[in-house]
Parts: structure tokens; C-alpha cells; sequence
């Protein structure tokens, strides 16, 4: 398995060298002797890729929903209302999933696609970043069966310790 | 004759009087007398009184200005301090890049031809096959299935020192300075201006342009942002470089600022110290706290 110094993989997928640093040190990546093996290579490529995939879609607008008819307030939950609202929630999912169908009002409806799991309404964005292709994620393509689960990043590794083979030095 | 009588006794009468009288007029005079000294022994003492009174206030007035010199002068000698306490961080600054920057340059010495010595025997043809002898033995040598002989021992382990003799920088771990890295990492809580900063410097010069493997200096430092975001997540600023010495200058977000300090500085040296274990240099860091005063005045308000 050769091994790069974060530097140059850095300057490879035209990013600053500390915003690749934030994102390994985010998910408990980071190799303290600078020097990435291929899955954290893999992990900065695909932050790359999922970030331009992002960046590349366009502000996200919320779907265009039919008004919808007035009615009368709901009672009251005779509980004080504990848990959420079920339009809420919907609209949640609506937000964060990628599927057509619940927005456009088609009167053919499309056949059923695989949804995956809705986001936790209290999701923010500044939690801590998952594997990517993880299937919670706004961009992942929908597939008939999930995602696999990313391979368990390897914990830091004592690379000095071990033999590599070093790639050339370019001084 | 009776008036003869009658006059020889009203003389004696007139001169009992008379007598009496005098006696009278000079105990008069002695306590007069009296009287005087008494009044200039008194008059002596007050101007003793007034003299001494005289030399009290002029002591008071003494003593006031002393006190007024001895303030001057403390404010001189704290002014003094702050000043020496400015110049010894900074010189501790000067120090630690010096140090940083000599364990890095025999670092990347080291390290560089270390790598060379590699990228020759790469090159070589029977490279490969050297290598896969050595780790064979290796493994063969510490498996634990199946006992070795004695004699199959030794000459795998001395065909293990003649392959490492051959191509041991490509199965050896590469070399690290013997000398210690010394450098003292100071932080500071600064509550004045607009918003409360934490601060963490040290001294040590700029990574290289690209960095590279064998930068030291690059390692430790991105050592100690990584442990720094790990800690206090991606809010910690990316270190600054100032006059030979690293800077990383976070807003407290409301928190006390020495206690921000705190962790920011346990973050950074944490970090310096595994990066530097990472890459088997032997690193001993010395954290002191600066007095805001003075890291104002050393970092410029």
C-alpha cells in the first residue's frame, strides 16, 4: 500500500492543505506523521466529489407544493402534543429526499423506488460528517438495494513503524 | 509726755507697718521673679515644641515625597518587568525557532537521503527479490506454528542481517534526529477589545513551499491543527506565522478566555507531541501562561 504526504494529495484534488487536515481530524482520520494511505485518499476524493456535487446542484429550493385547503385547526393534542407533527415531518422528508414523485403532481403516480431512510429533523450541519456514499446522505444515488456500508476507516496506523515504499521526493 | 508716748507709738506702729509691708513687696517680687522664669522656661519649651514641630513636618513632607519616588520607581520597575517578561517570550520564541529549525534541517537531511538511499536500491534489479527473502524470513522467524531449529535459526537470522546490510533503508524504519526538540509554547487569555481571544504561540519557521515528507516542521504543525479541530472542533483558526513565531488566535465565543487558552493549548501540544512521536523525534514542550499585559503587548494588542 504506498502512502502520500497530505501535502501533495492536497495540492492533487486543488485543495488548501488545512481544509483537508479539518475534514481527516473531523472523522478521526488524520495521521499524525502526514502520510495518507489510499482509503483517506479515497475519503478526501469523495468529500471532493460529494462537495461539487453539492455546489453543482444549484441552490436547493423546496419542492412546489399545491396549496393546500384550508381547514379547520386540528384539536389539540389531548397530550400537549408530544412528538411531531406528521405534515411536518412529510415535509422533512420531502426536503431531504430526491424523489419526484412527491412533489410533482403527476396523476400517474411513478412506481415505487427504494426511499431511503429520512433525516433526523434535528440533523444540522454541523454534525459530524459521515462516511461518504452513507444513504443519509442528500446526494447519494438511489439504488434498488442500499448502500453498502463504508469500510471501517483504519485506525491511525503507526506508518513510521511499518515498511512502504516511499513514492519519490521531489525537492 | 503722753504725746511724746503717743508719737514713739504710732512711729513703732508706722515702722511694724512698714516692715510688714516690705516683707510683702519682696515675697511680691520673688514670685514675680518666679513668675518670669516659669513664663520663659515656658516659652523655651514652645519653641522647642514649634522647632521639633517644624522638623516633624518636614519629615512628613520628606517621607511624602519618598513615598512619591517609591511609586514612581515601582511603576518604573513593573513597566521594567512587563518589558523583561516581553523580551523572554519572545526570546523563547527565538529560541524555539532556532531549535525547530536545527532538528528539522538534520530532519530533512536525514530523511532526504534516507529516501535517496531507497529510490537507489529500488532502481537495483534484484531489489525486489532481496526484499521478498527478508520478509519470508521474517515471518518465518516469528511464526510460532512450527519450531525452527537451532541451526536453521541462525542461518536465517544471519541471512536476515546480510539482506538488511544490503537493502535495510527499504525495511528499515527511516531515521529521526537523535537531539530533543525543545521549544516553549505559551498561551494567554485576552478579554480586552471587541471580543475575548485565546492565543497559543511558539516559536518555529514556516513549513516549506510545497510541504513535503520530510518537513518536520509541517508535521508538527499539522499535527497540532489536527488534534486542535479534533478537540474543539472546526471552529479552532488555521495557525498564522508572525516574526518567527507560529500563532493560533481563537475568539472565546463568550467562555472565560484563560480557560479557552487552556484547551487550546493542551490541543496544540498534544498534537505537536504526537506528530513528533509519529515520526520518532523526541519532542519536550514547556507551556507557560503569559500575563495578558504582556501577551498584549507582545502580540500587539
Amino acid at each position: 500500500m504506498s502512502v502520500k504526504w497530505i501535502g501533495d494529495v492536497a495540492q492533487e484534488l486543488d485543495m488548501d492543505v488545512y481544509d483537508a487536515i479539518e475534514l481527516l481530524s473531523q472523522n478521526q482520520s488524520y495521521p499524525m506523521n502526514g502520510l495518507l494511505d489510499e482509503d483517506r485518499v479515497l475519503l478526501l476524493r469523495r468529500y471532493l466529489e460529494n462537495r461539487s456535487s453539492v455546489e453543482g446542484s444549484g441552490p436547493r429550493t423546496a419542492p412546489i407544493i399545491p396549496p393546500a385547503q384550508p381547514s379547520p385547526a386540528p384539536p389539540p393534542p389531548p397530550h400537549g402534543g408530544s412528538g411531531s407533527h406528521p405534515a411536518v415531518t412529510n415535509l422533512g422528508s420531502m426536503v431531504t429526499s430526491p424523489l419526484p414523485s412527491v412533489a410533482s403532481p403527476s396523476p400517474a403516480p411513478p412506481p415505487p423506488l427504494p426511499v431511503p431512510p429520512p433525516l433526523p429533523s434535528d440533523a444540522e450541519p454541523t454534525a459530524p460528517r459521515r462516511a461518504v456514499g452513507e444513504i443519509t446522505s442528500v446526494t447519494a444515488p438511489i439504488t434498488d438495494k442500499p448502500a453498502p456500508p463504508p469500510p471501517p476507516l483504519p485506525v491511525r496506523d503507526r506508518s513510521e513503524d511499518r515498511t512502504m515504499i516511499m513514492p519519490t521526493i521531489e525537492d | 509726755m503722753s504725746l511724746l508716748k503717743d508719737f514713739l507709738r504710732i512711729d513703732a506702729d508706722r515702722r511694724g507697718a512698714h516692715e510688714t509691708l516690705r516683707a510683702e513687696a519682696a515675697h511680691r517680687r520673688t514670685r514675680i521673679d518666679e513668675l518670669a522664669s516659669e513664663s520663659r522656661r515656658k516659652r523655651d519649651e514652645i519653641a522647642m515644641l514649634e522647632e521639633g514641630l517644624h522638623r516633624l513636618t518636614d519629615d512628613v513632607a520628606r517621607v511624602e515625597q519618598e513615598i512619591l519616588d517609591l511609586d514612581k520607581r515601582r511603576e518604573e520597575h513593573d513597566g521594567e518587568a512587563k518589558k523583561r517578561k516581553a523580551a523572554a517570550v519572545r526570546s523563547a520564541y527565538t529560541e524555539g525557532f532556532r531549535e525547530t529549525a536545527r532538528v528539522a534541517q538534520d530532519f530533512r537531511v536525514m530523511r532526504t537521503e534516507f529516501h535517496q538511499e531507497r529510490e537507489r536500491l529500488l532502481a537495483q534489479a534484484d531489489t525486489g527479490r532481496m526484499m521478498d527473502n527478508f520478509f519470508q524470513i521474517e515471518t518465518f522467524l516469528k511464526s510460532a506454528s512450527q519450531p525452527i531449529p537451532d541451526a536453521a535459526r541462525k542461518a536465517l537470522q544471519k541471512e536476515r542481517m546480510d539482506l538488511v546490510a544490503r537493502i535495510g533503508p527499504l525495511v528499515a524504519p527511516p531515521p529521526s534526529p537523535d537531539a530533543i526538540l525543545r521549544a516553549t509554547v505559551t498561551y494567554s487569555g485576552l478579554s480586552g477589545g471587541d471580543e475575548p481571544h485565546a492565543i497559543v504561540a511558539f516559536g518555529m519557521p514556516e513549513p516549506e513551499t510545497p510541504s513535503g515528507p520530510t518537513d518536520l516542521v509541517a508535521t508538527l504543525l499539522y499535527g497540532a491543527y489536527a488534534t486542535a479541530v479534533e478537540r474543539l472542533g472546526p471552529a479552532v483558526p488555521r495557525p498564522s506565522f508572525e516574526s518567527g513565531m507560529v500563532l493560533f488566535d481563537m475568539p472565546t465565543n463568550a467562555r472565560e478566555p484563560e480557560e479557552a487558552a487552556l484547551e487550546l493549548f493542551l490541543a496544540v501540544e498534544e498534537g505537536m507531541k504526537k506528530a513528533a512521536n509519529a515520526v520518532s523525534v523526541r519532542c519536550e514542550l514547556t507551556g507557560v501562561f503569559v500575563e495578558p499585559e504582556i501577551a498584549r503587548d507582545v502580540f500587539g494588542g
